[in-house]
């Protein structure tokens, strides 16, 4: 029996097309046609009506902290994957921790200079098996860090790395709050000094490189400056400094001490201007889980991250509804660029057809309110600046390869 | 997306504060002192103009009424006060249980030291729980963590009053400051205090510096460049790295300690060199108005940051006032939010 999805306003940021749409997909689930308008009549189909929903591409989440199995407070890889099949999150590359087990992430990427190099986990979900994303320690020291790059060149397809420089970081931003609590401040060239230099770098080496975590207007100016000047670095910046600014710290609650700090509200909006503009490539969700015993504490004691995992979707939903974002930027920046990023783009993040359904697709109810809670995430950590807010946008069903959960059976919001 | 707050504030009215989480004023519940009601007292950005005068004119009954010696009442009878200082403390300390004693609380010193459960290495936050368990009405609260007070209050049914939290305040200082100042020299209304040192790592410049300017002084903050955070001028201080310019016609003069404790690592190279660029002395005062008045919060390095013979000075320097003005003034705040507590109770 075939399965019609009818009426909906299907989004394609590969093709830039934003239109309402019909979908068939066979008994397997396979995708064997689609097009424009209302979907051709035929007895013999299951028809669902998605009139003032959205059917959009999974969502690709390059940053995400996961620790080795069985690391106390800790999210593992055995977490993530759950947490990407209930989230419906269509593809989850983890980042390691300097302290993960070297075997696990070298035997991903042999060739590899490991001894600095840690290879990021893409083969584990992803199957990518021709080079390996490399993971560049920030810690490295500027010499080993050439050497790294120029190492990985042959072996690598993309690096990535924290757009701050460590030794600059501070626990808030610059900011009236910030002084007033006495709060160690970030130096404003912790991110425009790093970025400056690992992009020349990259440019001499020619090995692209992914500064995660941008957070400044000072970092989007120098990825700018770097682009501009050829240079093959990309930005990635998380939902959460999408979203909050250094004045949701003024009242020292733990949930919004994220590393890098939140900055200010004029950061806030170069970051959006950043994404806007293709300056920032990538939205991620940032997820960086720390356990509860460490985030109750004042904000200055606690550790810092956050359970973001769930966040991501409602996160830019929430952007869109309040005009801060349009969907294609966003489905772009979190589901065709990163895929583009890994090379998938020829598997995923499009809607051609007749072709197998091996991503996800999503089916969101774009104006639906809901509050977001952590209790239905599979994490070790609770603690997150999103949590007990009210999101715009909810995800309401899902179609796999394995499993279609549609809004009529999901009885409401999956979240 | 509810607006997070943050965006909101920043959408309204940035900064500098958006803190003022006032119980409502009853007249049921004014005692003869008048003072106003607050849930706790963690900040000076907790008050606003007329409940800080409020709040100073009733410490001041209490400051007479100390000085005649008539300073006990049954205010807080049947209280129990704890006083909870997870740093060193004198004169904090000993005026706030002077002060609750005078109220007839009963006033318990827990000790957070050698005979604690810390040092079993128990956690201040599940001792608070603990001692929360006792049903303390009060807690006076000093932590080296900033926001360690806030943090509690959201965690506890108790009031809890801030006696200094990290870099970030020291609320009841800041009233006993500007009593002794007020005493000393009436309105506060257009005159300039002149706060010197070490800014970054004071709570204490922090408090007086907002609770002044709330009061009409304006504010000049003088230190080395390394130890005076650029955003205080957001909040409508004016910065100054030479001395001759931040004292030139200055009302007051308020001279911080070199905060030792709390630098992580050698800010200041040399002590001597510090004093003879930013330390008071009555040769540097002749820059300020002719009745210039000098404050220390206390305790004072000596011929640091402030010149043993104007330490000494008691017609200039009214350091020991303001340690006299501390137990009124800790009378005062206690009032206050036991006030407040006695109205959440009576709204039950």
């Amino acid at each position: 029996v075939s399965l019609v999805l009818r009426k909906v306003r299907l989004l394609d940021p590969v093709r830039r097309t934003d239109a309402i749409s019909w979908l068939r997909l066979d008994g397997a689930q396979n995708m064997v046609s689609m097009g424009e308008g209302d979907a051709p009549a035929q007895l013999s189909d299951t028809v669902h009506d998605l009139t003032g929903l959205v059917l959009i591409p999974g969502l690709v989440d390059l940053d995400q902290v996961i620790a080795p199995p069985q690391t106390a407070g800790r999210d593992s890889a055995d977490d993530v994957e759950s947490n990407a099949i209930a989230r419906a999150l269509r593809q989850l590359h983890p980042l390691p921790q300097a302290a993960l087990e070297r075997w696990f992430w070298e035997s991903l990427s042999p060739g590899t200079r490991g001894q600095w190099l840690l290879p990021l986990g893409i083969g584990v979900h992803s199957g990518l098996s021709e080079k390996a994303i490399g993971w560049l320690d920030p810690a490295l020291p500027l010499a080993e860090a050439t050497e790294t790059m120029r190492a990985a060149r042959d072996a690598v397809r993309l690096v990535v790395t924290r757009a701050q420089e460590p030794a600059l970081e501070g626990i808030a931003s610059p900011s009236p709050h910030g002084a007033l609590f006495g709060w160690p401040i970030s130096a404003p060239s912790m991110e425009s000094a790093r970025i400056t230099v690992l992009s020349a770098l990259a440019r001499q080496t020619g090995v692209p490189l992914l500064f995660q975590r941008v957070s400044t207007a000072a970092g989007v100016a120098a990825l700018k400056a770097a682009r501009d000047q050829g240079s093959p670095v990309f930005g990635a910046v998380t939902i959460a400094h999408l979203t909050f600014n250094a004045v949701d710290t003024a009242g020292g609650h733990a949930a919004y001490r994220l590393s890098p700090p939140l900055g200010s509200e004029a950061d806030r909006q170069a970051l959006l201007e950043g994404v806007k503009r293709g300056v920032i490539s990538v939205i991620t969700s940032g997820h960086d889980p720390v356990r509860d015993a460490l985030k109750n504490a004042p904000f200055a004691e606690a550790e810092p991250g956050g359970t973001l995992v769930h966040c991501l979707l409602s996160g830019l939903s929430s952007l869109i509804a309040s005009g801060e974002l349009d969907w294609m930027t966003a489905l772009n920046a979190a589901s065709s660029f990163p895929a583009r990023l890994l090379g998938q783009e020829a598997q995923t993040n499009s809607f051609s057809s007749p072709r197998p359904l091996t991503d996800r697709l999503l089916i969101v109810h774009p104006t639906r309110a809901f509050r977001v809670m952590t209790g239905h995430v599979q994490t070790r950590a609770h603690s997150s600046p999103f949590a007990g807010r009210l999101a715009t946008g909810c995800l309401v069903g899902y179609v796999t390869s394995q499993a279609c959960v549609l809004p009529d059976q999901a009885g409401g919001a999956l979240r | 997306m509810a607006l997070p707050l943050g965006r909101f504030l920043s959408a309204m009215a940035p900064y500098p504060c958006c803190r003022a989480e006032w119980a409502a004023l009853s007249p049921d519940f004014m005692s003869t002192f008048n003072e106003p009601a607050l849930r706790h007292f963690l900040s000076v950005q907790d008050l606003n103009r007329f409940t800080a005068e409020q709040l100073l004119d009733a410490a001041a009954q209490r400051l007479d009424a100390l000085q005649a010696r008539k300073e006990k009442t049954d205010e807080l009878k049947g209280k129990v006060i704890g006083l909870v200082f997870f740093e060193p403390s004198t004169r904090t300390r000993v005026s706030f249980e002077r002060a609750g004693k005078a109220m007839s609380a009963d006033v318990i010193a827990v000790g957070t030291g050698g005979q604690s459960s810390m040092k079993k290495g128990e956690s201040w936050i599940d001792t608070m729980a603990n001692l929360d368990a006792m049903h303390f009405d009060i807690f006076v609260l000093r932590h080296d963590v900033s926001g360690a007070a806030a943090f509690l209050a959201r965690r506890t049914s108790a009031a809890v009053i801030n006696a200094g939290d990290g870099t970030h305040e020291h609320p009841t200082q800041a009233v006993l400051d500007m009593l002794a100042l007020r005493r000393r020299i009436g309105s506060l209304e257009g005159k300039t205090l002149t706060i010197v040192g070490d800014i970054a790592h004071s709570r204490v410049a922090r408090s007086s510096a907002i609770l002044g300017q709330l009061l009409g002084l304006r504010i000049r903050m003088l230190g080395p460049a390394h130890l005076l955070p650029p955003e205080f001028a957001d909040f409508g201080f004016d910065l100054f790295t030479d001395r001759a310019a931040a004292l030139d016609g200055a009302d007051v003069v308020m001279a911080l300690r070199i905060q030792h404790e709390r630098m992580n690592g050698a800010l200041i190279p040399s002590l001597d060199a510090y004093h003879a660029q930013f330390g008071i002395t009555h040769e540097a005062l002749k820059a300020c108005a002719p009745e210039v008045v000098v404050m220390h919060p206390g305790p004072a390095n000596r011929d640091v940051e402030i010149s043993s013979a104007l330490l000494d000075d008691n017609e200039r320097c009214i350091a020991l006032a303001q340690t006299e003005a501390g137990v009124a003034a800790r009378m005062a705040c206690l009032a206050a939010v036991s006030m407040a507590r006695n109205a959440d109770r009576s709204s039950v």
